[in-house]
């Protein structure tokens, strides 16, 4: 997949959109709470009218059934229940629950369930210290209620009903709690999966702003940057230097667009006769070639110029033209950052200042539009064409092209 | 030999270019000899399109290209046929069946009005005799041709003349002749040219001198844009009949029926090499009824291009330039979730895909890349369709198969509506074809039919039935159709094997009892035994037909990759995540190493427009 195929990081959610408000977690124990209790009354209230005979045994007892879930929600319910104020529901289901115990005789089914999903409870949502202060809750319901004298007579053997109320109830909570951590894994495998989208996204991402980093910066250096993960300075004995200038003829300003596909189809064309453009000032370019020699830098100059004399770019009006004018050098340079935060790089040595000497020629010499150094014309291969221009003044020796001003 | 030996009247217009090969067909020659060869040379004209000779003919002539273009074809045993060079001026063609006295290799045809110089058999034995220095210097011209060291196969992808034609004279057309022009300054210089640029460039001689300035405007740049005239002028002619390649430009919006200059087109004499099709798109539309534009053309290739899209555009010049980097994915079932990771490393890398192709899973996976979709969504909507909608979930009785394969229809035609040509990317899927025993290469038609024939694994799904042929599993007969790709596209090919055997191969000591490999896979501290499963010999007998063809493809491939996933199953669904990662991670380093030597494959601008479109998004 090339990089400009990337799309944003895909969400997972195999969830199908549902019109219904989703509980919040508070929600969700206030509801959890109003079985708990709903079960708790139904077994007492079955227990004491339909086995003892006497429905109001415990009536008080069933009054705080019905009431404390919500005066408890209200009191506590905004509660976060990771931290320790929020569980003092949980302890109060705890009371409750010994209450319950003491009434119906802790060796009862019934009262084995209500202190097994005590338990469980406590276990999942606080671990080993809240089983153990639930526990502490349950012994004080139980030793409150005794003391209290609410412990009925134990009900009749042959009265079943709350064992099976209690089954039933077991089966019910079970089903329900199996339901809960079905979603619940559910819910962690698809979180997961996002989660990993996620990260993969962000991998992804990191490795196009690394890409996008490294094509930013000349091709040497990137290379250097992408393999040793740092840029050095380093000396290059043999390179060979330009600095381009466009200029549009008659003179005026170039605007933005025309200089930018100036700089675009010359970076194109330089890059496939080995050069790098190190950095630009206006419509002025300074160009590295590592190994290129001076002839491949006069052809990469002939190569752009030919280019816009045959394409004239969008923004020239008619009767404008493009004009290129190049200085060259070769001989030993050093490139490094100068600016490391910046990433700016500079160049610096003896064919970088002749460079910018041969470039002053340029600007003293209207009609000349390639200068060469002498140091560049010694390298090469065939130097024939140009001519020497000895120093004048404050303009360096150099070479140019034979025939009027121009490289070709 | 010296430029300043005269040839004939008749062929002075071409000295250079007949020095320059006569000096490599004998070396240099003293001025008598010299007059005396070029006197025997007689000149003839092809039109474009005509045949200069078939393979299989008797050969008593040898040619030396002088201007123009010619295209050598090779017909396989197979019936296939392969264009495998394009002689340019200077070449010599036809050497070889007279001086071996065999029939002719290959057929050459002209693809642009071609001048040659002819030389019968008698003449270049006579001049043999003569010379004997010209026996080597043919022998070596033609085993580096065979080899590819050098000659006119080294050069095959030289197409240099491309005859652009706006079908719409909209401003998405002409933006992207504009476009293409800047992206091809990549791959050579550039020429771009119209009518009024020709005259003022060749001044106003005749229209016929067009074709030589043409000439010599190709040796000065590596390629020209020939523009063409919205009506019917001499200026088309010319480009006609100079054009190694006709690019017919057009927006997609605007309705496939033929304009009237395609019309005046059509009544000019058939080109050789069919033209290819630019659809120019509005940002954000999706291509669409592609068809209703090819069956009303000869189109060879068709190219879908999103309007400003520079990556769509730099696409059709890769093309152009022979520098288009096709990936090929091979069939493997649940391991192939691998080329996704490998997908994502390319795209790290910052390569392009330009075309895809594969067999079974491999085309399955290809899909994704070639609707224009990115790894991450292509492994979510495969998670989805695997996870949650099961479709090899319809188990049957074992007769005709394990599985029944609707329900598997019914996912595909749902993820898969398009047809093949409405892809952003060329694409093609290969099944096998058991009424014929052949290979079957699905590069057209409803995507999710081809799709459905090349993942019908034998036993697990029932053959798909198609135009009364029974079609299996592609990768039975080209589990890696690197081959395929090479016929159609020019430029680097990336082959992803899944070959059990490779990297991962399982050393196997002995065959264990089932309770023993159970007990090694579910018994904790014990080491898990390796063994040949039932899936992985279904899968390695269903591909071990096409083994000898994956070497063949191995070799084929300018980049091969085979993650070792030794641990996963074909039939491994749930493991997707895991097996998409071994492919990142085994393809990731390979593809840097690789992109070392290749640094021109390496689309820099793509990394700030991806991240342009994510900041965007």
């Amino acid at each position: 997949m090339p990089p400009a195929q990337t799309s944003p990081p895909v969400r997972s959610s195999d969830t199908p959109p549902s019109g219904r408000q989703p509980f919040t977690p508070q929600g969700k124990i206030y509801v959890i709470r109003i079985i708990y209790s709903i079960m708790v009354f139904t077994m007492l209230a079955t227990r004491d009218a339909l086995c003892a005979g006497r429905p109001f045994e415990h009536g008080w007892l069933l009054i705080v059934l019905a009431i404390y879930p919500h005066a408890g929600h209200l009191l506590f319910g905004r509660l976060d229940i990771r931290r320790i104020r929020g569980r003092i529901m949980l302890l109060i289901d705890g009371l409750i629950g010994g209450a319950f115990i003491a009434v119906t005789g802790s060796i009862d089914t019934a009262s084995i369930f209500i202190a097994a999903i005590l338990l469980f409870n406590w276990m999942v949502v606080g671990g080993v210290a809240l089983v153990v202060a639930g526990a502490s809750s349950l012994a004080a319901g139980m030793f409150i209620m005794g003391a209290a004298g609410g412990i009925a007579p134990p009900a009749p053997a042959d009265c079943s009903l709350p064992d099976w109320l209690a089954g039933l109830f077991l089966a019910g909570y079970l089903l329900i709690v199996a339901g809960v951590l079905h979603r619940l894994v559910q819910e962690l495998g698809l979180h997961q999966v996002a989660l990993q989208a996620e990260s993969d996204a962000l991998r992804h991402a990191k490795a196009l702003a690394e890409g996008a980093l490294i094509s930013a910066l000349p091709s040497g250096t990137a290379r250097q940057l992408a393999n040793h993960g740092k840029i050095e300075s380093e000396t290059i004995d043999d390179a060979t230097l330009l600095l381009l200038r466009m200029d549009i003829a008659p003179p005026r300003h170039p605007a933005l667009e025309l200089l930018g596909a100036w700089l675009q189809a010359s970076d194109l064309i330089l890059v496939r006769h080995g050069f790098e453009m190190i950095k630009t000032f206006g419509s002025r370019a300074l160009v590295l070639g590592r190994t290129a020699t001076p002839e491949d830098g006069i052809a990469a100059i002939r190569e752009i110029e030919a280019y816009f004399s045959n394409h004239a770019p969008a923004g020239l009006a008619d009767g404008e033209h493009l004009l290129l004018r190049a200085a060259l050098s070769s001989g030993s340079v050093r490139i490094g950052p100068v600016q490391e935060e910046r990433l700016n790089l500079e160049l610096c040595g003896a064919a970088a200042d002749a460079l910018a000497e041969a470039f002053g020629v340029l600007a003293e010499v209207p009609e000349a539009r390639l200068v060469i150094t002498p140091a560049a014309h010694a390298r090469m291969h065939a130097p024939a064409g140009y001519v020497f221009h000895p120093a004048d003044g404050c303009l360096p020796s150099h070479y140019r092209p034979a025939e009027s001003g121009t490289p070709t | 030999m010296t430029m300043t030996d005269r040839p004939p009247t008749y062929l002075q217009a071409y000295a250079e270019t007949l020095f320059w090969a006569i000096e490599r067909l004998c070396g240099t020659l003293d001025e008598e000899s010299l007059s005396q060869l070029i006197g025997k040379i007689s000149l003839r004209h092809l039109v474009n399109g005509e045949i200069l000779y078939r393979q299989g003919d008797r050969g008593d002539e040898m040619h030396v290209v002088l201007s123009g273009r010619l295209q050598v074809r090779v017909m396989s045993p197979e019936g296939t046929e392969r264009i495998v060079a394009h002689p340019q001026p200077g070449d010599i063609v036809g050497e070889m069946a007279v001086f071996s006295g065999s029939e002719r290799a290959a057929t050459i045809c002209a693809i642009r009005d071609t001048m040659l110089g002819t030389i019968g058999r008698q003449d270049i034995e006579a001049l043999a005799a003569r010379f004997p220095q010209v026996f080597s210097n043919v022998t070596r011209m033609i085993v580096r041709r065979l080899t590819g060291a050098s000659g006119h196969i080294a050069r095959r992808s030289g197409l240099r003349s491309i005859m652009l034609i706006r079908l719409h004279r909209g401003d998405a057309t002409e933006e992207f002749a504009v476009r293409l022009r800047m992206s091809l300054l990549r791959y050579g210089s550039v020429l771009h040219l119209d009518a009024a640029t020709a005259s003022r460039r060749f001044g106003s001689e005749q229209w016929q001198d067009y074709g030589r300035h043409l000439d010599i405007c190709e040796d000065e740049h590596d390629f020209l844009l020939l523009e063409a005239d919205a009506e019917s002028t001499p200026w088309n002619r010319v480009c006609l009949a100079h054009a190694d390649k006709i690019l017919l430009i057009a927006e997609a919006a605007c309705g496939p029926a033929l304009t009237p200059t395609e019309q005046q087109m059509l009544s000019a004499p058939p080109r050789t090499s069919p033209a290819d099709l630019i659809l120019v798109h509005p940002s954000g539309a999706m291509p669409r009824n592609t068809r209703n534009w090819l069956v009303r053309r000869n189109i060879g290739r068709h190219h879908h291009v999103r309007r400003n899209a520079d990556s769509d555009i730099e696409r059709v010049a890769r093309a152009i330039s022979g520098q288009s980097v096709s990936l090929v994915l091979a069939g493997g079932g649940a391991r192939g979730f691998a080329h996704l990771g490998v997908i994502r490393a390319l795209g790290e890398a910052g390569i392009p895909i330009d075309a895809v192709g594969g067999a079974s899973f491999g085309a399955l996976a290809a899909t994704g890349i070639a609707r224009g979709l990115s790894d991450a969504e292509s492994l979510e909507e495969q998670r989805r369709a695997f996870t949650l909608e099961d479709p090899l979930g319809d188990y049957t009785l074992p007769i005709l198969s394990l599985v029944r394969g609707d329900h598997l229809e019914r996912v595909l035609e749902q993820h898969l509506p398009m047809d093949i040509e409405d892809l952003w990317l060329p694409f093609f899927a290969v099944s096998s074809n058991l009424t014929t025993s052949q290979v079957n290469v699905h590069d057209s038609g409803p995507l999710w039919r081809a799709i459905r024939a090349s993942v019908s694994l034998p036993a697990i799904l029932p053959p798909s039935l198609q135009n009364g042929h029974l079609l299996i599993d592609g990768g039975v007969l080209n589990n890696l159709p690197v081959d395929v790709m090479r016929e159609r596209i020019r430029g680097p090919v990336i082959a992803v094997d899944l070959a059990i055997g490779g990297d991962d191969h399982a050393e196997h000591r002995s065959i264990p009892g089932v309770l023993d490999y159970l007990k090694s896979r579910l018994m904790p501290g014990k080491q898990a035994i390796e063994a040949p499963t039932v899936s992985r010999v279904i899968l390695q007998v269903t591909t071990m037909a096409s083994r000898r063809e994956a070497r063949n493809a191995r070799r084929l491939a300018d980049l091969y990759l085979n993650p070792p996933l030794g641990s996963h199953d074909f039939l491994d669904w749930s493991s997707m995540r895991q097996i998409a990662d071994i492919g990142y991670r085994h393809a990731l380093p390979r593809i840097r190493d690789w992109l070392r030597e290749q640094p021109q494959l390496k689309d820099p601008a793509g990394f700030i427009r991806a991240l342009q479109t994510r900041m965007a998004a």
